[in-house]
């Protein structure tokens, strides 16, 4: 039939196209049950009468945050330690990176290496912190080593994996046409491990945020990041300060896990959906 | 012309006492592969018929210097094969595009890896391929969006992309419905009309090698060897008409009495 013989059911009034009820309705359940738990949290802490210095309610937490902010400590802390994760982050990632590839393309440096990897990677970091800063003193370079460390074993291992897993009949593919080893790492290895390097970001970044406030919990001389903060207030018995950092830090692990997920989404252009 | 450096044409293959043995993983040895002998001429449409695990396959890997032969020689254009062979355009059972690339550098991939040939030289031979594979608008598709028949076409245009003196096709139709197969088939013969290009075709299909092949080389199991060369006399060009001809279910039913089940 052709389209033209349906009568056209022009409606009365434009409607809302259909993408955007489903997300306004998610968007208006969020924000009850967010509302939701603030009010429950303000009214255990009146109920109770609970001590602000241990529990502060959140109409308190919320001025506190608003007067770090406008003091603008609160943005330069937020500054140092997302310098910190970052840069560990890059750092940790491309040693990762780098090294897995050097591995998986030389067999001999792979048997060499691995019980060393295995060992260290044994090793909880945390318990090395304070290592790490007799090594790199007080300042970021203790933190970002941290955060190195944190990182770099999971894309090491998770790369390695990736590049492992190419299917034999690519790589088949690759010696029929008379492939270098180069363009088979660049046209077709790296892009196989290219979702397991993802999988490491999205499970390592946040973590790594976590390990920039350890060390900064650890000791910090004049740079004062997210964890000094912490300290300071908790010192103080000031909790809403420290719940306003704590707030800060959700907010800053949600918008880093956000950013690897959807960096994956663009650089894996090529695998389907899910959902 | 000397016997020594007899001029070899670019497509012709010679396979002269080829074995195959391979290692089990008890120690036992399988015979794969034993006293296989033919020449292909250049230009000629070969292909190898056989029962699934008769080493059809095998055979075609040495060939494309996939594998070591055990035993034997091979020569493509009287060159002894030693690893895959610069004129040589593959294509396998299954499509293996990689699904990273559009349609596009997936059939440029060979030249791009090769770098011998400008971008521009690249681009109007991927133009015409796309064309003679009947696919034009899908060069900046992905592969996965793609049936399973189109992306089998854009394998074979990748096949083609260096004019190849020598294509070698393993059951590249196999998992294909029948519909899809036989209009393949007569995409395959027109397009091999064009240059001519020596083909090793192996299937298990009879209908398949019939409808395609000049010449059929029969095949039996334990150990895999050529039981019967068989040349299919249906003239040139071939179109759907030849399988409603006698001759084409003579041909057919001679092969099939041949194969060992």
């Amino acid at each position: 039939m052709s389209s033209t013989a349906e009568p056209a059911r022009a409606p009365a009034s434009p409607a809302p196209p259909a993408w955007l009820l489903p997300r306004l309705r998610g968007l208006a359940i969020g924000t009850l049950q967010l509302l939701g738990g603030l009010a429950a949290w303000e009214a255990a802490v009146r109920i109770f009468q609970v001590d602000p210095r241990i529990v502060p309610s959140p109409i308190e937490v919320i001025e506190t945050l608003w007067a770090l902010l406008e003091d603008g400590i609160l943005l330069d802390a937020t500054l140092v330690t997302l310098a910190e994760t970052l840069g560990g982050f890059v750092i940790g990632s491309v040693t990762g990176i780098g090294l897995a590839v050097l591995l998986a393309e030389v067999a001999p440096l792979r048997k060499l290496l691995r019980p060393y990897i295995v060992a260290l990677q044994a090793v909880p970091k945390v318990a090395v912190a304070p290592l790490f800063l007799i090594w790199f003193g007080f300042g970021m370079e203790s933190k970002v080593m941290l955060v190195v460390s944190i990182m770099f074993f999971p894309v090491l291992v998770n790369t390695m994996a990736g590049l492992a897993a190419a299917p034999e009949d690519q790589l088949e593919l690759m010696r029929a046409l008379r492939a270098t080893r180069w363009q088979t790492l660049r046209r077709v290895k790296l892009y196989v491990a290219l979702p397991y390097v993802f999988a490491s970001f999205e499970v390592c970044l946040v973590l790594s945020l976590t390990a920039a406030v350890v060390a900064e919990m650890l000791g910090s001389g004049t740079t004062v990041g997210l964890g000094t903060l912490i300290n300071i207030y908790s010192a103080r018995m000031a909790a809403g300060g420290v719940f306003a950092v704590l707030v800060v830090l959700s907010l800053l692990g949600v918008a880093l896990h956000g950013l690897t997920v959807w960096a994956g989404r663009r650089c894996l252009y090529w695998l389907p959906r899910a959902g | 012309m000397s016997a020594a450096l007899a001029e070899v044409a670019e497509g012709t293959v010679r396979v002269g006492s080829l074995s195959k043995r391979f290692a089990g993983r008890d120690g036992t040895e399988t015979l794969a592969l034993s006293g296989i002998d033919f020449t292909i001429p250049a230009g000629q449409f070969v292909a190898i018929l056989g029962p699934s695990g008769c080493g059809k396959s095998t055979l075609l890997r040495v060939i494309a210097g996939l594998t070591d032969a055990s035993g034997g020689t091979v020569t493509i254009g009287g060159r002894a094969v030693k690893g895959p062979d610069p004129v040589v355009g593959i294509a396998f059972q299954r499509p293996v595009l990689l699904p990273w690339m559009t349609v596009r550098q997936n059939i440029a991939l060979p030249a791009e890896l090769e770098g011998r040939w400008s971008a521009a030289e690249i681009a109007r031979r991927v133009d015409a391929l796309l064309a003679m594979v009947r696919l034009p608008e899908a060069g900046t598709k992905m592969p996965n969006e793609l049936s399973g028949g189109m992306q089998q076409r854009v394998a074979i245009a990748r096949a083609l992309l260096k004019d190849p003196g020598l294509l070698l096709m393993d059951e590249p139709f196999g998992a294909l419905d029948a519909l899809t197969r036989e209009h393949l088939h007569d995409e395959l013969l027109a397009i091999w009309e064009r240059n001519r290009p020596t083909v090793v075709f192996v299937t298990h299909d009879i209908a398949e090698a019939v409808y395609l092949a000049d010449r059929v080389l029969v095949m039996g199991v334990r150990p895999g060897r050529i039981i019967a060369d068989i040349p299919m006399p249906l003239g040139r060009p071939r179109d759907e008409g030849v399988r409603g001809l006698p001759e084409f279910a003579r041909l057919g039913a001679e092969l099939r009495a041949m194969i060992p089940h």
